[in-house]
């Protein structure tokens, strides 16, 4: 209560911030493109009508003002590079399984799993059960030990008894890697959904995107990343709520008729309930379940969010928040999947010549409008934006961290530059990735960016989840191998996916893809897994004895928190 | 605290034996979330594969479905059991650790 009373004085202090979300006003009422006009219309008007959601802006622009308030308090509180980084660990369990939650439930969640219930009926259930599971394995396996060793980077813990340089080099190239693949698509992804969704031009809706993120990570940092993210958490469950009772109210909340519906309404040959509509063959199912239980715990995004609670206690506290919240989304999003299949298809006002208009990723977007009329479908666009912008904050700051944590504070100054010089290069990093996402958005537009989504999350699973995982559970790892099974969980992924079908065939325009699998995460982690074991049995150096050495150290460390102490 | 004075405390019986429990029971956890996971890949692969699937005569809501909704839960009631069983691990921990000190 004392943080919103404050936050509310903020917003009426800090104009000269708000100045963003007039320059945004004035971008979304100007008058449309007759390209954006092209796309889709959601005012409920026949196509190529264009016309302003007046809901969707009033909202959209009230979390601006509400989260640009956020920033300028938090930017008055962010004086440390720990401050700035992970809020200085005072951001309490539920708060950031709140957070935790946000970064779950993206515009991928919702969008995504919802048009894929409504394209292949059951497989959508991966998508919606697979980051649950995938939480309770970072719970198990992970977040303790990670919080009680590391300070601000999941590469703090590999660094812990490893050399310092080529493990935060090959750590912070990864994380950037990552980092940069996900906010392309994230941008891209924004640019055409508010293009769609608020009949703005896609250059300025990229713009705009990456202005608002800039300014709430390079001046809010982590305090005002989360607060974004749990604004947004909180909003998207409630549109998600009315959207799963207004489907349940439509089969007079009875499941089963729901299902009998969707399915009559399915196809003719399949019932919309059988698997392997979505994932056909038994490697790429296999391969992308791997993917979401193991992706989350080397994401570092994610990961950093564990050096923002005060301990190891709060840290599992927030991921008990975190499955509450993504199981119960998760399963509302999967029953208004299959109902949007028997709602959708009897509404012909959301197809034009047999397809849905603008894509089954529309699907949800159709929905909220069918539910809830006009405000609702404005209020539902505005939180998806909302969503994107969230996510990309936060995948901002973690590249930022590895820039300046890892890259400028250890392997150039070797650990001896002074706080206020790593907050600036902090900053710094900051705008430039803030930039970059900016140009990678306005490049790749119309590109088809569906493979680089399936890459950040294999190469997160396969790069980073490894040697994490061995370096805090096995004492025989060394430097050596640390280095050789990042590089190969890497490089692997991408020399496979690149030779797949999502880019050999999707984006090259080749008939049949060299490697058949979309999803290499079946070979990418075990490879991962046996490098960092071979290149580590097989070093007999005197480094990397001591290295074994101090393994008994770190155990105790890490599992009773006495780095603490 | 030194290395010698943490390395002492490795040596505590009582205190490894609390890190041994906790560990036993976050990999019994993780195993057994794993295992039935897989085995929902595996119903759902069988299921998409075999000409008459397990589980899907008769009625509208399949094994495949009840499988998802047991999975998603099991994780759900694994973490709510495990968080409080760590903390009451940390506590004994704390109280061990105190003794120690002292």
């Amino acid at each position: 209560m004392k943080l919103l009373t404050s936050v509310c004085l903020s917003v009426l202090r800090g104009l000269p911030a708000i100045t963003g979300s007039i320059a945004l006003a004035t971008l979304l009422l100007s008058p449309h493109s007759a390209h954006a006009a092209d796309v889709v219309t959601f005012s409920g008007a026949p196509q190529g009508e264009d016309k302003l959601n007046i809901s969707a802006i009033l909202t959209f622009l009230l979390f601006v003002l509400f989260t640009l308030g956020i920033t300028v308090f938090a930017a008055r509180r962010t004086n440390s590079t720990s401050d700035y980084l992970t809020a200085s660990g005072k951001i309490s369990g539920v708060q950031n399984g709140l957070a935790l939650a946000g970064d779950f439930m993206s515009a991928a969640a919702i969008l995504g799993s919802v048009s894929i219930a409504y394209a292949y009926g059951f497989d959508a259930v991966l998508l919606t059960v697979g980051p649950v599971v995938g939480i309770a394995m970072l719970l198990f396996l992970v977040v303790e030990r990670l919080r009680n060793l590391g300070k601000y980077t999941f590469t703090d813990v590999l660094a812990f008894r490893l050399q310092q340089r080529p493990i935060r080099i090959v750590a912070a190239t990864s994380t950037l890697i990552i980092s940069l693949c996900y906010l392309t698509a994230q941008m891209v992804g924004a640019g055409a959904l508010v293009e769609a969704l608020f009949h703005i031009p896609y250059q300025y809706a990229v713009i705009v995107t990456g202005v608002l993120m800039i300014l709430y990570v390079a001046l809010g940092g982590m305090l005002a990343t989360t607060w974004v993210q749990i604004t947004k958490a909180v909003l998207l469950m409630v549109g998600t709520f009315v959207l799963f009772i207004g489907v349940l109210y439509a089969f007079d909340f009875d499941l089963n008729a729901l299902i009998v519906a969707s399915d009559d309404a399915f196809d003719a040959e399949k019932s919309v309930l059988s698997p392997g509509n979505f994932v056909s063959d038994p490697i790429s199912a296999f391969s992308l379940s791997l993917a979401f239980i193991f992706g989350p715990a080397g994401l570092p995004h994610i990961l950093m969010r564990f050096f923002t609670v005060p301990d190891a206690s709060e840290a599992r506290r927030s991921l008990l928040v975190t499955v509450l919240c993504v199981g119960i989304f998760g399963i509302m999003i999967l029953i208004v999947g299959i109902g949007s299949i028997a709602l959708l298809k009897q509404n012909p006002q959301f197809f034009s010549d047999g397809q849905m208009i603008g894509g089954t990723n529309m699907a949800a977007i159709h929905l909220s409008e069918l539910i809830g009329g006009n405000v609702f479908l404005g209020f539902f666009s505005a939180v998806v934006f909302a969503t994107i912008l969230a996510v990309v904050s936060g995948l901002t700051l973690s590249a930022a961290s590895a820039i300046s944590h890892d890259l400028f504070v250890h392997a150039v100054r070797k650990g001896k530059a002074t706080d206020k010089e790593e907050l600036h290069v902090s900053r710094f990093a900051s705008l430039s990735i803030g930039a970059l996402a900016v140009l990678f958005g306005l490049l790749f537009e119309g590109q088809n960016v569906g493979a680089l989504t399936t890459l950040v999350m294999t190469m997160a699973a396969s790069a980073n989840f490894p040697v994490l995982f061995l370096a805090m559970n096995w004492g025989g790892l060394t430097t050596r191998g640390a280095v050789a099974g990042c590089l190969t969980g890497l490089f692997f992924t991408l020399i496979l996916i690149i030779l797949g079908p999502l880019v050999w065939v999707a984006v090259f325009g080749f008939d049949t893809p060299v490697i058949p699998y979309s999803y290499p995460t079946l070979f990418t982690i075990p490879s991962a897994f046996v490098m960092a074991w071979l290149a580590s049995i097989t070093d007999k150096s005197p480094a990397a004895q001591q290295e074994r050495q101090a393994y008994a150290n770190q155990f105790l460390l890490s599992e009773i928190g006495l780095s603490k102490a | 605290m030194t290395e010698k004075e943490v390395l002492a405390q490795l040596n505590n019986k009582a205190l490894s034996q609390l890190v041994k429990r906790k560990k036993t029971w976050g990999w019994g956890s993780a195993l057994l979330l794993a295992t039935a996971f897989a085995g929902m890949t595996i119903l759902n692969i069988l299921n998409a594969t075999l000409a008459e699937p397990i589980g899907q005569s008769g009625s509208s809501i399949t094994l495949g479905f009840i499988s998802m909704i047991c999975v998603a839960l099991l994780a759900i009631v694994l973490t709510c059991i495990y968080t409080f069983k760590a903390d009451e691990f940390s506590k004994q921990e704390s109280t061990i650790r105190e003794e120690v000190e002292k």
